[in-house]
């Protein structure tokens, strides 16, 4: 019995050396990024492009992260979170001859920057909303300015 | 009885420095009730920086103007086991716009409280 757990332990020393040495040239790793909670599609399902008013999105779903103004009198709000998980796995391999080292990464990365924009126009009436990656939604900004001028 | 040593304090040498917590925080947390004495219609440009302080951002919107207030805390946790390393953040913030027409009158708010909804916890955990 006492020499069956010296072998166990004799083993699981051995590979616990392997992976000590092995964690030079390989690594797993996982992780997870949240930022934000992530807007329900209900949330907005009751604000109706045309009949929605800024002052419903608001009470509906709280602080947008981002307001834009946009061309011909519109402007923007963005609600969006970014929430990713990664499971990666990399292997260095040192090049002696070379001076240098190969490296592959092979990583599932599932990228969720979601987020809704909602634009209003003048009159505070919801003119469309859009639901997508925000940085494919948020193009359709015009740069920011930094003061008003009056004329 | 030497492997088993051997083991122990391979596995202690590999577990001690294996984990670590983080916080981090962006300005100071809100107040709800800071909120709470502002009126659209009625409060100005005034009345806000007297509630709230300065802004962290304004934008302009033709002749009307919105502030944006923040705060945000992420907590960060890893844990490395040998070869295999696992991490996590979550970052929640508060977050607080307020709405002027052209006179600087509060036209609309919203504010949003989550930051301290923030966790430590590890990519497996809910």
């Amino acid at each position: 019995m006492v020499s069956l757990i010296h072998r166990r332990a004799g083993q699981l020393s051995r590979g616990a050396l392997c992976c000590a040495l092995l964690a030079a040239c390989v690594q797993v790793s996982w992780e997870r990024h949240e930022l934000g909670t992530p807007l329900a599609a209900q949330a907005d399902s009751e604000l109706r492009v045309g009949e929605a008013t800024f002052d419903q999105c608001l009470d509906q779903l709280g602080a947008p992260i981002e307001v834009w103004e946009l061309s011909s009198a519109t402007y923007a709000i963005a609600y969006g979170w970014d929430h990713q998980r990664d499971l990666g796995f990399s292997l260095s391999v040192p090049l002696a001859d070379t001076g240098g080292s190969a490296s592959v990464n092979f990583d599932d990365i599932v990228d969720k920057l979601h987020g809704v924009v909602f634009v209003f126009d003048r009159n505070d009436v919801l003119l469309r909303k859009r639901r997508g990656f925000l940085r494919d939604l948020a193009p359709d900004r015009t740069r920011r300015r930094s003061a008003f001028l009056d004329e | 009885m030497k492997t088993l040593k051997l083991f122990v304090a391979v596995a202690l040498v590999a577990l001690t420095p294996a984990c670590f917590v983080a916080r981090n925080n962006i300005n100071t947390p809100l107040d709800p009730d800071r909120l709470a004495l502002l009126v659209p219609g009625t409060s100005t440009a005034d009345d806000v920086l007297g509630a709230l302080g300065a802004p962290s951002d304004v934008v302009q919107l033709g002749r009307r103007s919105a502030w944006r207030y923040d705060h945000s805390q992420k907590k960060s946790a890893a844990l490395s086991l040998l070869i295999v390393t696992m991490v996590n953040t979550d970052a929640q913030a508060d977050r607080v716009w307020v709405f002027f027409d052209e006179a600087d009158v509060l036209t609309h708010m919203a504010g949003t409280f989550e930051a301290q909804g923030a966790r430590y916890k590890l990519p497996f955990q809910d």
